[in-house]
């Protein structure tokens, strides 16, 4: 393997060092920007600071061009972290677990986060260890594919415009705090079409054009498998912005993830407009005064749609299989799926009876009915759910929701929730219980 | 709020943006354009242009300076002297006679007398002559326009006249008859009219015809020496004419200037460029992708491969460029410092290379312009003849234009001036330099290597045809170094193309180019039956070596047993080789036979099984069993038992079955042949016995193994032996064996033991065995037999003299499918009266032959099992029965050494061995019998109880293309990297060796000849490169590994096996290197996927006789003792070298004269312009002396001797030719003198195909023939030994060749082994019949002659006696008719009964000198060979001690021949009447038998009938041919 690995370390080093470099020339432009424009020199200092490690690190990244890629190893992340990542946190409970964590530190931290400095910081620092872990081979792997080089830039993307709007809405939920209005009421003017607009549009149309150019000189694309119907790729991926529902096929019956929980989500976003009741955030950025569309956006949206992509593009690999950043992809790798239904929960764990079955040669309706019997108590709870919760909700927790949007809205609005709910709660159920199904009617495709 | 004119964003920002993006912009354009302008492919057409063009340019000048100027004025010189000349007076006047005009022709006289003056200086006679030549043509062109004058009249005319007619035919149709009258007349005129101009056109015609055919005459001479000066620049000429093409394709004018090069600027190349990308493809040549559809393959290698199909300058298969290698030469330096030359002008020169050497300087190379290339040799210059040291293939003397100059002497060249520093200024005067040079391109400019094979237009695999990826595989369509998928050939090169072009290894293209080392793999997608790829006379080098030697060994080690290679899928379609076990049906009839009821069978029935043992393809018989048995299992009372109904499976038809016999040899009765301790001591590790021996080792493979599981292996393996010796010797089955005749002489054993050894070296025997008392011999067929009498010297052994007797007396009693044949040892009866049975002495030599060899200490007790093997036994038995049973009544059954009986009840199979009590030996055979199911003993061997067993291993018809993924590489890679990564004698540095692991190792000895230095530099190499594949998880990879250590892939693996039987089993082979890569080629080439039908090698009807007969040939080792083919030999020779070959050609039958066609007389004159030498192609064999020595000469012509060591380029060798040959126009003969060639001539020497035994014993059978006879010549020694085949087809009759391969018979008493009776097919005897036919051309399956044909010889007759009849009584022969006379001659005693028995007849005298039975010729020859055999033997067979009895001299009356007083005619005559009663000789001896006499009229009929049978009985008497058998 050594060959190997010292073969792909001359091929990323030139662009590992380039990239220091950039970044190294990035934050002496961030220093001189503060120093000179702002005025601020401590700052300037720590950009400084910043630029000078990433100075030092371009000339190890470059080792390679010049004959001795081991000594890259220096700057990549330690294979002890590298383990640890690997062995301890890699896994489907670790990742959301933290996910959710990290996104209940930064709503809380939201003022801290939010500052500029903390931003510019964290971005420095992600960059750097996406940097330094390009020096692992597995990581780098997953990463430069060709396919999977824009979603890291849309990470980056998305993390940028997420920080953005908190960014602005902390300012503005300050100054509502103060009485004052909103930042964006006071660009409240009128503009020119020309050259506001159509300027602005022909600059992003040639830049993107270009970007899009350079963009497929660079990477070509990809030769893939050849399709074949006896073999299917291992693993076998959607595309990319589909890797979130992909990764609900984990948790639930095709049926459920791939028709039902889709439609919803459509159903659901273009509801919101109907449901909205609150009259306050329009046309600006706010948490505070929309905390819950806020919370429930973020929930739906970053966690239950973002993450999961992110982990079905960079952390699923063979058999589907959670893989660390640094872990081999390797085919062989076996995790047990041992997983039973709610029924058999019931009956045979419980009860210590068999499963209730219609006897041979019955007919339609018995076996309806036997399976009824069978699948009762994952019928009583999901009926539960989705009838006894919501009015329950609605003299407790939602009790001002319900009394501002009257009974038909609410109802909507409790049932999206709830079904958006279900995913989490399964995955809970899956970790905890091993509960593959709630309601498992495998003579009909009917699961759920 | 209202709108305002402010902007929202600073403008001059923008603008500063805007300016920025559509910079942006624009570079990624001109990126983008650049990106398109200079992609790869791009770069090398424009680079391989330039090549082009200045190799041209170079090769041009060269050419010029080469043509001889000296020639080339001779010629001009006497164009000159002709055109003085004056035309012959004869000519002219014939001339004459063609002008008309008298003005004309009193011109032309005048003309000609001055023309023909004489005393006038030559270029006035010049200028005379061309005036008269010049209105000479314009008498001719005259005569042309009188003629064609008259032919346009004629039109006119004719024109008129089918105007008339058209008319008169109008005015029938309208019945005008007036007019009819009228025109009738006008048509008759008209016609006379064209009639009359007509002959005149054709008195004008002729006229300007002879004029023309005149002046051509005159010019004649003139026109025949202009046409050898345009000749002498042919070769320059097509060189400017392929320039002028090169340069047309850029250059639109003559000036240097862009031309069509504006088409390849950037963007503009994007319309019509003359740089293009070439696409290949062929209708119905398709690559699959995937599983969805198959699309055409389209190939563009060739859009950078430009010159591939290129073929060097006057040659249809070289290359023209060269793969690049290099050349080593020595220069011979000036004797002092050559001094500077100073010019008319007074100029002084410095010596310049070209000066000096002859050889000039590129300004620049041609693919790095730093290369230091030759542009110009000079001819006769010293770098001209700068003398070859190394090099390869076709190198000659003398330095090339092209070649790039690396070293001079040990100094490495960097740069022209370098060079010139060397050569020059520092140059030693008076010495020589070695000069390296690299000649030829790198890839991708170079020529493929074998355009004789592949891509060249004459080559069986066309590039238009073929394209490149079926062969190669690679993306074809791709036209990026990185995309094709190329395949690195070692780590180096990998990581240099990683370097240079960005390789990658693409997992996504399925099908990777083969590497180098694997290219001839994809052969077997077409050439499904392999031993069409060996050595033919199309070729001059075999077209895949490798290749076949994988064949040759996976046949030879019978991989195929447990490996399947299934070359049909259904029944007719073909996918690839086929390599399958044939049908099992002698060991089922065998397997029958042992039914302890067979005895109760009727004779019918029992001869069936017994027929179906030795002759398995009668199927007609094994029908008649098989339905036998069917009916005996389902009726109510069935004769045989379950032993015999289990082989109904194995009787049954097959749809297409496997051809192959197994490799190993019977264990069905074992135990009539070896004791125990031999046994126990073989399986453990064949190698201690015999170290040459196939048989693989399954034992003792423990090196991958760690702590218990190798206690494990440790453990069980000794039971599993154990339990082998106890079940094949325990259900070996009783054998018939065959006793020695009584009445021999008395002899003792030493004396048995040394005519043992001299009939082991010359019955035969070593054609196939080797013996350390014969080191001479290498065979490998059968087993080395150096001390065969060990394995019969342990105590236990049965009794051995009586079993290799019968063996050797009859080896199909204990194998039926043996390959060994029948030798037919018979008593030998001397004329001393003493008599003795070569088979025993045979048997006591082998048992002789022992040495120190003993089997491993303490084999013998391990064959008691003591405590610790009895728990063993128990530990194992579990294992094999936890498989079949509970644990829990496994575990109760090794208590209570029962099987419970509720087991019992439902057990079937191998379990049923432990019915009833289990004793021990109960419990070896068991395991026993589950030890040979699991390592596949069958595969080899046949063994009783596994008749319809199937191969264990994983089928490989398409192993090639199987999926990695499926490949278990399991931990190899840690196993190779930490473990024990360099096992074997390869081991580098790696790892602690004072800590080497436990178990056999892989064979990695260097082959003979090999150096050791060089074997282990190769080896590690070979480590390398698979190692890397190993890590890449391919294909190749991991068949390596597994060859070399099968089991190692259960690395760390075996502790988590559930059973100690889940543990890898495949044995090791024996191995090195070279072997496996071979074996891997031809593995990985198994990929069935044959293309469309089309170019899938079809041979023709005679080709596929040819290579079914080569595998029968291959089967039986025929080659073994026959030569099939003589060597051929190409030399090159210089003007004259060969004289005429002597003997009067007048001397010869006009039959026997050669004959060769216009065509090849012309080819054999043509001239290799470089070095003027002439080609010859000689087939025959060297000469062998008196002693049956080959005749060698050193420098000085003397004998070489045996222990000098001579230089090979100095010997002079002796040639005897076998088959006619053509040298310099000049044919030579067979049997004369024999030619002697330098081997400096010799360009290329093939050797001969088999007769290794012949080439070994010619001189051993020469001294033991002077035992007996001290006069006896080695010359004729080829006629004591197996016959060579050559020409076999032309020679003897089909039917009769058929007949006796499979029952032969003596045909000469003389020689020293007789033609042994192999275990032969009719199916095989067929194939070889029609393999010699087709290879000789002869007429197969049935041929007329009218030599037979009744009618005919009774006309003959009846011309002949009408002639005698004429004659004085007293010059009459005796004898009635033609043949009676013929008659004469053979019982002449000075002919034909001088030597030859003819029927009753024996001549009497010495063994050796006697000759065939002559009244069974007409069976066995072909009539036309008979003749020319009779005419003059030594021209079919040079060696030959048959003499020319019927001479041929055209000088004398009735042209020679013998005595008119013996037969009346000419010599041809004579033969012709000897062939005719030869080949007649029954119809003759026939009509000599009066049956009628003998019938008395009140006899019974049936005494009559008798007697003609034992008449024509008579006549087939098997006895004896003609010579040589």
């Amino acid at each position: 393997m050594h060959g190997n690995e010292d073969q792909f370390l001359e091929g990323v080093s030139g662009f590992l060092g380039t990239y220091f470099l950039l970044l190294s020339i990035m934050n002496a432009i961030a220093a001189y920007y503060c120093w000179q424009r702002l005025k601020k020199n401590d700052l300037a200092g720590l950009w400084m600071g910043f630029a000078v490690l990433f100075l030092v690190m371009s000339p190890f990244g470059y080792a390679g061009v010049n004959g001795s890629p081991e000594t890259m190893k220096w700057i990549g992340v330690p294979s002890v972290i590298k383990d640890f990542v690997d062995l301890q946190l890699a896994n489907a409970v670790a990742y959301t677990l933290g996910t959710t964590l990290l996104l209940v530190v930064l709503y809380f931290g939201r003022r801290f986060f939010v500052k500029p400095v903390v931003a510019w910081i964290g971005l420095n620092l992600s960059l750097m260890v996406t940097g330094m872990s390009i020096i692992d081979m597995e990581f780098a792997a997953i990463v430069t594919k060709p396919d999977n080089v824009p979603i890291v830039a849309m990470v980056f993307l998305l993390g940028f415009f997420t920080w953005l709007a908190g960014y602005r809405a902390v300012q503005n939920d300050d100054r509502h705090e103060q009485g004052l209005e909103p930042l964006e009421a006071l660009d409240n003017e009128k503009v020119l079409v020309w050259p506001d607009l159509v300027y602005t549009e022909m600059i992003c149309m040639v830049a993107l054009t270009a970007i899009l150019i350079l963009w497929a000189i660079g990477l070509t694309a990809p030769l893939e498998e050849p399709a074949s119907s006896v073999k299917t790729p291992n693993p076998s991926k959607a595309p990319w912005y589909f890797l979130g529902l992909q990764e609900m096929l984990v948790y639930f019956d095709p049926w459920m993830a791939g028709v039902v929980l889709p439609s919803l989500v459509v159903v659901g976003l273009m509801a919101i407009p109907f449901l909205d009741y609150n009259k306050e955030g329009n046309g600006y950025y706010t948490i505070n005064q929309r905390k819950f569309a806020y919370i429930t956006f973020q929930l739906g949206f970053l966690e239950l749609w973002i993450t999961l992509i992110i982990l079905g593009t960079f952390l699923r690999g063979p058999n589907w299989n959670f893989f660390g950043p640094y872990e081999i992809w390797d085919p062989h790798k076996v995790e047990a799926l041992n997983s039973i239904s709610l029924s058999q929960y019931f009956w045979v764990k419980g009860l210590g009876v068999a499963l209730p079955s219609a006897p041979e040669g019955s007919d339609m309706l018995t076996q309806i009915g036997f399976i009824t019997y069978r699948e009762f108590p994952g019928i009583l709870i999901t009926l539960a759910y989705f009838i006894v919760l919501p009015p329950l909700m609605a003299v407790t927790v939602f009790k001002s929701f319900f009394v501002k949007m009257g009974f038909v809205r609410y109802m909507v609005m409790a049932n999206l929730l709830l079904f958006m709910a279900l995913l989490p709660l399964k995955m809970v159920l899956r970790w905890t219980l091993n509960l593959q199904y709630i309601i498992n009617v495998p003579e009909y495709f009917l699961n759920l | 709020m209202p709108a305002t004119e402010k902007t929202w964003r600073d403008q001059k920002l923008v603008h500063v943006v805007f300016g920025c993006t559509g910079l942006l912009m624009l570079i990624a354009t001109v990126w983008m354009f650049a990106a398109d302008h200079s992609r790869e492919w791009k770069d090398y057409q424009r680079k391989m242009r330039s090549v082009d063009v200045r190799m041209t340019e170079w090769r041009m000048a060269d050419e010029k300076a080469r043509i001889s100027q000296a020639e080339k004025t001779d010629l001009e010189t006497k164009v000159l002297a002709a055109e003085a000349e004056a035309p012959p007076e004869a000519l002219f006047s014939a001339f004459l006679t063609g002008v008309e005009d008298e003005g004309e022709k009193k011109r032309l006289n005048e003309l000609y007398q001055t023309a023909a003056k004489t005393d006038l200086p030559p270029d006035v006679r010049r200028e005379h002559r061309a005036e008269l030549i010049r209105v000479m043509g314009v008498a001719v062109k005259r005569a042309e326009f009188d003629e064609d004058d008259l032919l346009s009249q004629r039109k006119f005319q004719s024109a008129d006249y089918d105007e008339r007619r058209a008319q008169y035919d109008l005015a029938v149709r309208d019945g005008l008859q007036d007019r009819m009258q009228e025109l009738d007349k006008q048509v008759v005129a008209e016609r006379e009219a064209r009639d009359a101009l007509n002959l005149k056109y054709e008195a004008a015609k002729a006229r300007r015809v002879q004029l023309q055919n005149s002046l051509s005459a005159i010019n004649k001479t003139i026109t025949k020496l202009n046409e050898d000066i345009v000749a002498k620049d042919d070769e320059f000429n097509r060189l400017a004419t392929s320039l002028d093409e090169r340069q047309a394709t850029y250059f639109t004018s003559s000036v240097p200037f862009l031309g069509k090069k504006w088409l390849e600027l950037p963007v503009l190349d994007a319309f019509n460029s003359p740089l293009k990308i070439d696409n290949l493809w062929t209708e119905n040549l398709s690559i699959s992708n995937g599983s969805f559809g198959t699309v055409t393959r389209f190939d563009r290698c060739t859009t950078c491969h430009k010159s591939i199909d290129k073929t060097a300058p006057g040659s249809a298969v070289d290359p023209l460029y060269p793969h690049e290698y290099e050349v080593v030469f020595e220069l011979i330096l000036p004797e002092s410092a050559p001094q500077s030359v100073v010019d008319e002008e007074g100029n002084s020169e410095k010596p310049s290379l070209l000066s000096v050497y002859g050889i000039e300087l590129a300004s620049e190379g041609l693919i790095s312009a730093s290369d230091v290339t030759i542009r110009r040799v000079d001819p006769n210059s010293l770098a001209a003849f700068a003398r070859l040291v190394s090099g390869q293939g076709e190198s000659q003397d003398g330095l090339m234009v092209g070649d790039v100059i690396t070293y001079v002497n040990q100094d490495k060249v960097l740069s022209s001036d370098q060079a010139k520093r060397y050569l020059l200024d520092n140059a030693r005067w008076g010495t020589t330099a070695q000069i390296r040079v690299q000649r030829g391109l790198p890839h991708p400019y170079s020529s493929h290597p074998r355009l004789d094979l592949f891509v060249g237009s004459l080559s069986p695999h066309k590039l238009s045809v073929f394209g490149c990826s079926i062969c190669h595989e690679g993306q074809g369509s791709a036209t990026e170094f990185k995309w094709v998928s190329h395949s690195p050939n070692s780590p180096g090169q990998q990581k240099d193309w990683a370097r240079e072009y960005g390789w990658f290894n693409n997992h996504h293209w399925i099908y990777p180019m083969y590497p180098d080392r694997f290219s001839e793999s994809s052969c077997l997608k077409c050439h499904h039956e392999v031993v069409e790829l060996a050595l033919t006379d199309r070729f001059e080098e075999p077209p895949a070596p490798k290749l076949m030697k994988g064949y040759n060994l996976i046949l030879d080690y019978g991989c195929y047993g447990c490996h399947e290679i299934n070359g049909y899928n259904g029944p007719d379609k073909r996918i690839g080789p086929d390599m399958r076990l044939e049908p099992n049906y002698f060991a089922a009839a065998a397997q029958v036979k042992s039914d302890p009821n067979f005895k109760d069978l009727d004779k019918d029935q029992k001869s069936w099984v017994d027929q179906l043992i030795y002759h398995p393809t009668r199927n007609h018989v094994r029908h008649e069993l098989l339905s036998f048995l069917q009916n005996d299992f389902l009726s109510k009372e069935p004769v045989l038992t379950s032993v015999a109904h289990d082989q109904i499976v194995v009787l049954e038809d097959v749809e297409t079955p496997g051809t192959l016999r197994k490799t190993g040899p019977s264990l069905r009765h074992i135990a009539e042949k070896v004791g125990s301790e031999w046994l126990y001591d073989w399986i453990k590790d064949p190698t201690s016995f015999r170290p040459s021996t196939k048989m693989p080792r399954f034992f003792g493979q423990w090196r991958h193994l760690d702590g218990q599981e190798k206690e494990l292996s440790k453990r069980y393996e000794p039971i599993e032996i154990l339990g082998l010796v106890t079940y094949l010797l325990d259900e070996s089955q009783p054998q018939t064996f065959l006793s020695a005749p009584s009445g021999m002489t008395e002899s003792t054993a030493e004396e048995q033991v040394s005519r043992g050894r001299v009939l082991f070296e010359t019955r035969g025997c070593l054609a196939c065995h080797q013996h350390d008392d014969f080191p001479y011999a290498t065979a490998s067929q059968g087993p080395e037999l150096s001390n065969i009498g060990n394995k019969f010297d342990l105590p236990g052994t049965p009794d051995a003299e009586r079993w290799m007797y019968t063996w050797l007396k009859n080896p199909n009693l204990y194998h039926p499918r043996t390959k060994m044949p029948d030798l037919y040892l018979e008593v030998i009866e001397r004329p001393d009266g003493t008599k003795t049975d070569p088979a025993s002495d045979i048997a006591m030599f082998l048992l002789d032959s022992k040495n120190d060899w003993a089997p491993e200490a303490g084999t013998a007790d391990r064959l008691k099992l003591d405590e610790e093997g009895l728990k063993n036994l128990d530990g194992l038995l579990f294992e094999h029965l936890k498989a079949k049973m509970a644990v829990r009544d496994v575990e109760e059954t090794i208590k209570n050494n029962k099987i419970p009986a509720h087991v019992m009840e439902n057990i079937t199979g191998a379990e049923l061995l432990l019915s009833g009590e289990i004793d021990t030996n109960k419990k070896l055979e068991y395991i026993g019998y589950r030890t040979i199911s699991k390592y596949g003993c069958y595969a080899c061997h046949d063994i009783p109880g596994f008749e319809d067993a199937k191969p264990i291993g994983a089928a490989l018809a398409d192993w090639g293309r199987k999926d990695p993924s499926k490949l278990a590489f399991e931990h190899i890679a840690e196993y190779l990297h930490h473990a024990h990564g360099h096992g074997g004698h390869g081991g580098d540095d790696h790892g602690d060796h004072s800590h080497e692991p436990e178990g056999i190792q892989t064979v990695d000895e260097p082959e003979e000849g090999e150096d050791l230095a060089e074997h282990k530099r190769q080896l590690a190499f070979d480590v390398e490169f698979y190692s890397e594949k190993v890590n890449d998880h391919d294909r190749a990879g991991f068949i390596w590994q597994k060859l070399r250590e099968p089991r190692s892939y259960d690395y760390a693996k075996a502790r988590n096996k559930d059973s100690f039987n889940d543990r890898l089993r495949m044995p090791m082979f024996p191995f090195n290197y070279k072997d496996r890569e071979a074996v891997i080629t031809f593995v990985l080439g198994l990929v069935s996927e044959p293309p469309s039908p089309e170019f899938v090698f079809q041979p023709s009807a005679e080709r596929e006789a040819i290579i079914s007969g080569t595998k029968v040939l291959e089967k039986f080792n025929c080659k073994g003792c026959h030569i099939m083919e003589p060597e051929q030999w190409s030399i090159e020779f210089a003007e004259g070298h060969f004289g005429p070959q002597g003997g009067n050609p007048n001397e010869a039958f006009p039959f026997m004269r050669p004959n060769f066609t216009t065509e090849e007389v012309e080819e054999s004159l043509e001239i290799d312009k470089q070095r003027s030498l002439f080609h010859g192609h000689l087939v025959g064999m060297p000469t062998i002396d008196r002693d049956g020595v080959q005749v060698v000469y050193d420098e000085e012509g003397d004998p070489v001797e045996e222990d000098y060591e001579y230089d090979p380029q100095t010997l002079l060798y002796s040639f005897d030719l076998w088959a006619p040959a053509l040298l310099e126009g000049e044919a030579y003969q067979v049997g004369l003198n024999p030619l002697e060639i330098p081997a400096s001539m010799i360009t290329n020497q093939r050797e001969a195909l088999g007769g290794d035994l012949t080439k070994w014993l010619l001189p051993r059978v020469v001294e033991l023939a002077r035992e007996t006879d001290p006069q006896a010549d080695g010359k004729q020694a080829y006629g004591w030994l197996p016959p060579p085949l050559n020409g076999e087809g032309q020679k003897v009759q089909s039917d009769w060749l058929h007949e006796f391969l499979l029952e032969p018979y003596t045909i000469r008493p003389a020689t020293f082994m007789r033609m042994p009776k192999f275990n032969m097919s009719p199916k095989d005897a067929t194939d070889l019949v029609s393999y010699f036919a087709s290879r000789d051309n002869a007429v197969y399956p049935y041929e007329y002659t009218e030599w037979t044909e009744q009618n005919r010889l009774n006309r003959d007759n009846a011309h002949y006696e009408a002639i005698v009849a004429e004659l004085p009584e007293a010059e009459r022969p005796p004898g009635d008719t033609r043949l009676e006379q013929a008659m004469n001659i053979i019982t002449s005693n000075d002919y034909c009964v001088k030597c030859h028995i003819v029927a009753d007849y024996d001549p009497g005298g010495s063994l050796l000198a006697k000759a065939p039975d002559l009244s069974t010729v007409n069976r066995r020859l072909r009539p036309n060979y008979l003749r020319h055999w009779i005419a003059k033997p030594t021209q079919l067979l040079p060696y030959t001690p048959m003499p020319i009895n019927i001479q041929f001299n055209a000088d004398l009356p009735h042209y020679g021949g013998v005595s008119q007083q013996l037969f009346h005619g000419t010599s041809i005559d004579q033969v012709d009447a000897v062939v005719d009663l030869l080949m007649n000789y029954s119809r003759y001896s026939n009509s000599r038998a009066n049956v009628a006499e003998l019938v008395k009229p009140a006899d019974t009929p049936e005494q009559g009938a008798a007697e003609t049978t034992e008449a024509a009985a008579n006549d087939t008497v098997p006895a004896t041919g003609s010579a040589g058998g």
